[in-house]
């Protein structure tokens, strides 16, 4: 199973684009005298910043990706900053879903715990999420668990 | 039912009403006393009243109600193959288990709530953090009754011999004397004195350092005062140090149930572990000097959330004798057995591992002598200072003499005993290859004149767990490494291991 996190990604990080571009203005407004050089430089500066962040936006939310297979699922994101994390299906040992109200209810987050770490999917769609969960913690790994794990008839584990 | 979840088939049980207010009981008192003093003051006009501590009321009625919210979206679902447990309001989280992935339940019987039959438990598996546990709830006892019993017949898989192992109470006395510390001790009846100051005022906290600085001065005899009290603080830690184990302790049974190892200690607070025996990670045995002499073992097992809370050990056999454990490990815990030394440092690299402390206790009995031949005017302390740093030096020195006989290698089947020295202390770590982690093998330029090098093992733990091997003979870790990727080829384990340099 492959997919992609939700749109909503990208809007959220150009959300926080915008808000650091309105900070850095605001400061600029206020530290620096009117019709000055600086100013104006600073005003165009981070003007430009803000835009190419919210294009920026548009290429990380491309570029986060999922992949599940028979034995591992994996995570990829970033651009300039590439970030690869696997993790084997038998060392998963939990998976908490977070639903977050903002920016809406039909997407959630998914912190899978394994041993020696975890990995966060983050913003997706509940379709995707609810199918992730049921194929990283299924009913039938009960019965994986009695098949390596045996006993023999005094009761030890093998 | 809660609301706003993924799935909403799910019946979940929410935590006991207690539980409201045990979420902020650190911050009561600090708003509940000053309420209290000024009840105690109140004339009897609620209006003038209310004027001056309404703040406060504001306070704890938001404090409340944010309990109350959280107890609300707060809840524990058992299935017939998992456990889901949820929590939040503005951020719902639901968190998912498998049963078969849990490696061991805790439920706590604190004694001021069992007339609320309110238990603790916590739920940890091998992923998560390794300060708090994956799941913690203040539940109902029926609730907590049925986790376990669920947990239970996933791990007993059937009808099994059910054995147990029940220790003679001065047993856990001897745990008691090994395991205490004048440390924690003595930052227990630190912690005791300034709150009793807190809470009584400073006038009562002045009067018991008051008292126990005349008991000091009761009970020095012929020691400087300074000694005494040193002494007095060190003793009265350990003591109180043994006082809070031994009543932890007390009660101690282990039951084995096929897959399940069920632990339960304490009188006055009882506390069960229920632990997945496959998701034991190691066995580890320890003895100090005295107890090597007289025959006795105490028995610690690594298993995730097992011995993790404050002021927790995870015992499995408190104390027990050489000829005991044979028999008590392999009622509870036959997977782990130790094996006798196969590997062993050779006689050569005796002087290597005692040469160290001979050269420490000669220069601490040259400086003793000569303080005393040169500082008359103060011999009393020199006697007393000089005593105080050479026993423990000498005392080191015998037991790594002592260690060295000890440590080693041992094998069975697919189970390895390793056996080394740290500190005061004597250890020995049995576990499956599989639960080994990492194997470093390192050799200092002084050990290639000597031809031995150490081992260290690195085992699968929260803590970080390894244990050292020094000085084996170069053929000897060659044969020990054959065998142990032969161990894992047989459990499908593939090893991973480091060297610091070549190694021929």
């Amino acid at each position: 199973m492959e997919g992609g996190v939700s749109r909503w990604l990208q809007l959220m990080v150009s959300l926080a684009v915008v808000l650091v571009w309105c900070g850095a203005v605001a400061l600029t407004l206020f530290f620096t005298q009117p019709f000055t050089v600086l100013r104006g430089w600073l005003l165009a500066g981070s003007s430009l910043a803000a835009a190419a962040g919210a294009v920026y936006a548009g290429f990380f939310w491309r570029s986060c990706h999922f992949t599940l297979t028979n034995q591992y699922i994996e995570y990829r994101s970033g651009i300039l900053y590439q970030i690869n994390r696997r993790i084997r299906l038998s060392s998963i040992m939990a998976v908490t879903v977070v639903k977050c109200p903002f920016p809406k209810p039909e997407i959630a987050s998914l912190l899978v715990s394994a041993m020696g770490g975890s990995m966060l999917l983050p913003l997706l769609d509940k379709k995707d999420a609810e199918k992730l969960l049921a194929l990283l913690l299924p009913s039938e790994n009960t019965e994986n668990a009695e098949k390596t794990e045996g006993m023999d008839d005094a009761g030890n584990v093998v | 039912m809660m609301p706003g979840m993924l799935s909403e088939r799910k019946e979940y049980s929410r935590q006991h009403p207690i539980a409201i207010i045990d979420g902020f009981k650190r911050y009561i008192a600090l708003l509940l006393l000053p309420l209290v003093r000024s009840l105690m003051l109140f004339t009897g006009d609620p209006y003038s009243w209310l004027r001056g501590v309404w703040l406060d009321v504001l306070v704890l009625l938001a404090i409340v109600a944010a309990g109350v919210v959280r107890w609300m979206f707060t809840g524990l679902a058992v299935g017939e193959d998992r456990v889901e447990s949820c929590s939040g309001l503005l951020l719902p989280k639901k968190r998912q288990i498998l049963l078969c992935n849990i490696s061991s339940v805790s439920v706590e019987h604190t004694w001021y709530f069992k007339p609320l039959r309110a238990v603790r438990v916590r739920i940890e598996t091998d992923a998560g953090n390794k300060h708090t546990p994956d799941v913690r709830m203040l539940l109902r006892r029926e609730d907590a009754e049925k986790l376990c019993s669920r947990f239970s017949s996933q791990l007993d898989g059937g009808p099994v011999m059910v054995r147990r192992y029940e220790p003679r109470g001065w047993y856990v006395g001897i745990l008691s004397l090994i395991t205490s510390d004048s440390i924690g001790g003595a930052v227990f009846a630190a912690t005791l004195i300034s709150q009793s100051g807190k809470l009584l005022g400073q006038e009562a906290e002045d009067r018991l350092i008051t008292s126990l600085t005349q008991l000091m001065q009761l009970v020095a005899f012929w020691l400087p005062p300074v000694a005494a009290v040193i002494a007095g603080v060190l003793l009265g830690g350990w003591l109180i140090d043994f006082v809070l184990n031994l009543i932890r302790h007390l009660g101690f049974q282990a039951v084995r149930r096929g897959g399940e190892l069920y632990i339960r200690c304490g009188i006055v607070t009882v506390r069960e572990y229920l632990l997945s025996a496959g998701r034991v990670n190691f066995l580890q045995l320890r003895q100090s000097i005295l107890t090597k002499i007289f025959g006795y073992y105490a028995g610690m097992v690594s298993c995730t959330g097992y011995g993790k809370e404050k002021n927790e050990q995870s015992v499995l056999l408190p104390a027990v004798g050489r000829d005991d454990l044979r028999r008590s490990l392999s009622l509870i815990l036959p997977e782990l057995r130790p094996a006798p030394n196969r590997w062993r440092p050779p006689l050569r690299t005796l002087w290597r591992t005692v040469w160290p402390d001979i050269l420490l206790c000669g220069l601490l009995l040259l400086g003793w002598r000569a303080a005393w031949r040169w500082l008359p005017s103060i011999r009393e302390l020199v006697v007393f200072v000089g005593g105080m740093m050479v026993l423990p030096a000498g005392w080191h020195l015998a037991v790594r003499l002592w260690s060295f006989f000890h440590n080693g290698v041992g094998q069975r089947q697919n189970t390895f005993t390793f056996r080394a020295a740290r500190g005061y202390r004597l250890f020995t770590v049995v576990c499956r290859a599989d639960k080994v982690a990492k194997i470093t093998v390192t050799r200092s330029i002084f050990q290639r004149k000597s031809r031995c090098a150490d081992l260290i093992v690195w085992l699968r733990s929260e803590k970080h767990t390894c244990i050292r091997v020094p000085n084996l003979s170069p053929e000897d870790i060659n044969a020990f490494l054959s065998a142990f990727e032969e161990a894992c080829a047989a459990v499908n384990v593939l090893p991973e291991e480091e060297f610091s340099d070549e190694f021929s």
